[in-house]
């Protein structure tokens, strides 16, 4: 359909439909009718049997442990309650007490009754600790037995699986220790024998050798300065020596201006017993005189002033016999060669302690290498020191929560409400099902025809659905079925037959209705 | 559609000679005073009573005209006259019946075509878009619609030769009908034109020819008997039950018609099979579409 049909016309064709095609819907609604009504004799009752297990934790023990030891929490699913109930051990148990076992049953049969068994088995867990357990059979006696068996299996075998759950964690933490109990040792040990093979390279050693290092490097500071003013005495020494042999001739030269001047002085004072200052050759010597004096001034000017001598002075010069020239020099030479020794005494130390830096920086390394791998073994040693005190801890805490679980304090499972004897059974009553019967009757058929006419079936039934196809201009009307004597002679012969039809299958229903109602009682 | 006034002097062919003139009436135009046969209740407004003792006499070279007049019609006589409960029976409109809703539906139709056709006649073809979806059961309703006014006449030509039934429905009871007619030159129109038992309802049927490698429609002999039913009379309305539209005859006869009219099955075709039916006939000629049999 170009548009889907509005829901009141569709209605109106619905009806239409069932109308037209009313033997295939009497022909629906009887077989299914009957059907339904077999069903109901024919399908077995179900019975359902219910109990609850409460899992209660509420005693004084509890509050008390809490931190210490952990009371096993059980774990409440409803697939670990099933695996609990239907393991391996506790069906042999559940079947017998059914009285299943009665008849020899196969591997395979027995596989499979317990396979139904366990559908018909319902757990839900109805809060936090509370279980419920439900189980359908067929039979009310057995329907209340095996929920019974269930709930004291289920009450009996937690009980003991966590007892054994306990035991088997304090079992798992006592091995981690011994574990971690040897590798400790084998730590230590690896500790011992790696000390033992680098003794220089024990702890502290490598401060020692730093300090000793610092100390080699700051004395060859020392030395390198010592030399450094070994030098430059050495060198003002020889510069003064040097600058003594000048001063010596300088004095020799100033000697020698002296001597002139008391020629001169000499030849000067003659000449004046004789004549005047002005005489010619007075003033030439006079000159003379006085050239000459410069001259020593010169002399003496160029003379180092720090010559380090006496023999700047007039007097030391002629002086005691120690400060002489030759004596100072002397002095001086002696003072030179010192000098010179000391720095080669020096340099000669200053090599070794080169050398023995070098000795202490390869050292040095070394002992950083054996430290970084001592640090490694401390490490894993402290690592494992810990998780062994924690496991040592944790070790106590399951040995009281074992305890406490052999003790049966802790978590406790108890029937809370005890299983039933199902009286009325569950599921669909047969008075509902009298009551249903027909009405699937009926509305199936219609409902197969509304399927039909939405949604699979697109042939035109309304006007407005050639209208819709309809050229412009093009009329539109429609014919309703005309019906002559005859046939409507026939369709009411039709309408009484299935009148007649629906009535008989009625009185089926009553009939079943009123067996089962006089059978019940 | 207008009124034809054949000149005297034309001459038509043999077969299609009409014999069954009355000659009571219009002296005025001087028709042949000898009569060709004796029957005495035939009025002008037949071209045949398919009542024994109707022979042809080919060759007379009879003058044709086409009449209407009320007189003409009602001196039309039938053989027999369907009751009402006959006609119940048969599911025939008729205006005694008790269920009206259908014959004012009908009537309705006949007053919408009336309009479109400016109150001329007219040929219109009746088909459905999937076989057996009621065109014959719709096209002779109508036909009776149409034959209700006392003014006008209605003719009904059985096309469907797959299924005629019109025969059958109205028992008319006739050795020969359109195919043999359409077949075999001897036959003369008067021979096919039958007493419906309806009023004012003429059938011509499909006839017991049954040679169905023959190509009926396509003739000169069709298109020109088309034109002397359409021409005859200015009131006659012409009623074609035709087969449905997947036939080709269905094509054919809608070139032969003025009009068509689609009847469309109750939840028996999809939109697209209409569209499609629209095509076939050619839009210009469909004028209506019918949704038949509602329950």
């Amino acid at each position: 359909m170009a548009q889907p049909i509005p829901m009141d016309q569709l209605i109106k064709l619905v009806f239409k439909e069932v109308a037209v095609r009313r033997t295939m819907v009497t022909v629906i609604f009887v077989i299914v009718s009957l059907l339904v009504l077999g069903a109901g004799f024919v399908l077995p009752k179900k019975y359902t049997a219910s109990t609850t297990i409460a899992a209660n934790n509420s005693n004084i023990i509890a509050p008390l442990m809490e931190g210490a030891a952990v009371p096993t929490e059980m774990d409440v699913s409803e697939e670990a309650v099933i695996e609990v109930v239907f393991s391996r051990r506790l069906r042999d148990q559940l079947l017998e007490y059914g009285g299943w076992l009665d008849e020899d049953l196969s591997q395979i049969d027995r596989e499979r009754l317990l396979e139904s068994i366990k559908d018909r088995t319902i757990i839900t867990k109805e809060s936090a600790n509370l279980i419920k357990i439900k189980y359908v059979d067929s039979d009310p006696v057995r329907s209340f037995k095996v929920t019974q068996k269930l709930a004291t299996l289920y009450v009996a075998e937690s009980g003991q699986s966590k007892r054994e759950e306990s035991q088997e964690a304090y079992d798992f933490i006592d091995k981690q220790v011994k574990a971690y109990e040897a590798k400790l040792k084998e730590a230590e040990r690896k500790m011992s024998a790696f000390k033992a093979k680098n003794e220089d390279a024990l702890p502290g050693t490598g401060d020692s050798i730093g300090s000793r290092i610092e100390n080699l490097k700051l004395s060859i500071e020392k030395m390198d300065q010592e030399v450094k003013e070994a030098k430059i005495r050495k060198k003002s020494l020889e510069k003064q020596l040097s600058g003594e042999v000048k001063v010596t001739a300088s004095f020799l030269k100033e000697n020698q201006y002296r001597g002139r001047i008391s020629e001169l002085q000499g030849q000067l004072d003659a000449l004046r017993l004789s004549y005047h200052d002005t005489y010619p050759d007075i003033v030439r010597i006079k000159k003379q005189i006085a050239d000459l004096e410069g001259s020593i001034e010169g002399e003496v000017g160029q003379r180092d002033p720090n010559a380090g001598s006496a023999a700047n002075n007039d007097m030391g010069f002629m002086g005691d016999g120690g400060a002489t020239p030759a004596n100072l020099s002397q002095q001086m030479r002696g003072q030179l060669s010192e000098t010179k020794t000391l720095i080669a005494t020096l340099n000669g130390r200053k090599e070794q302690a080169r050398k023995s830096l070098a000795r202490e920086r390869d050292r040095a390394g070394r002992v950083r290498l054996v430290e970084s791998k001592i640090d490694e073994l401390v490490r894993d040693y402290e690592v494992n020191k810990e998780l062994y005190k924690d496991l040592l801890q944790r070790r106590e805490m399951a040995r009281i929560s074992m305890h406490l679980d052999i003790e049966k304090q802790g978590l406790k499972f108890s029937v809370q409400e005890p299983a039933a004897l199902p009286l009325v059974p569950t599921g669909l009553r047969f008075l509902h099902i009298l009551m249903l019967g027909p009405l699937i009757g009926l509305v199936l058929p219609i409902a197969i025809i509304y399927v039909l006419l939405a949604f699979l079936d697109s042939r035109i039934r309304l006007e407005a659905g050639v209208t819709f196809v309809a050229p412009k201009g093009v009329m539109v009307s429609t014919i309703k079925h005309m019906i002559s004597p005859q046939e409507q002679r026939s369709h009411r012969r039709g309408s009484w037959l299935i009148a007649f039809v629906v009535m008989l299958v009625l009185m089926a229903y009553v009939v079943a209705g009123g067996l089962k109602f006089m059978q019940v009682i | 559609m207008s009124k034809i006034e054949e000149t005297p002097e034309k001459v038509i062919e043999d077969d299609m000679l009409d014999d069954s003139l009355d000659f009571e009436l219009d002296d005025d135009i001087g028709a042949d005073p000898e009569p060709q046969r004796v029957v005495p209740t035939i009025s002008s407004h037949d071209e045949s009573v398919a009542s024994s003792g109707a022979t042809a006499t080919p060759g007379t070279g009879l003058q044709l005209r086409s009449t209407s007049s009320s007189g003409d019609i009602a001196k039309m006589e039938y053989k027999r006259c369907l009751t009402a409960d006959e006609l119940d029976a048969k599911r025939i409109i008729h205006p005694d019946m008790k269920s009206r809703e259908a014959f004012n539906t009908f009537r309705e139709l006949r007053t919408k075509l009336l309009k479109i056709s400016q109150g001329d006649n007219f040929i219109i073809m009746v088909s459905s878009v999937v076989p057996k979806g009621g065109a014959s059961f719709f096209s002779l309703n109508l036909a009776s619609a149409f034959a209700f006014d006392e003014s006008k006449t209605a003719l009904l030509i059985e096309c469907n030769l797959r299924n005629p039934c019109q025969h059958d429905v109205l028992e008319v009871d006739s050795d020969v009908g359109l195919r043999d007619y359409l077949a075999d030159a001897v036959v003369d129109l008067e021979e096919i034109i039958c007493d419906s038992g309806i009023e004012r309802l003429r059938l011509c049927p499909a006839g017991r020819n049954r040679e169905v490698f023959k190509e009926f429609f396509t003739t000169d002999r069709m298109r020109e008997f088309i034109e002397l039913v359409r021409r005859r009379y200015s009131d006659r309305f012409v009623f074609i039950d035709a087969p449905s539209v997947d036939d080709t005859d269905a094509q054919i006869l809608a070139e032969l018609s003025d009009y068509v009219l689609l009847v469309v099955p109750y939840g028996g075709v999809e939109e697209t099979q209409i569209t499609d039916a629209i095509d076939v006939m050619g839009e210009e000629k469909v004028v209506g579409i019918v949704l038949n049999n509602i329950p």
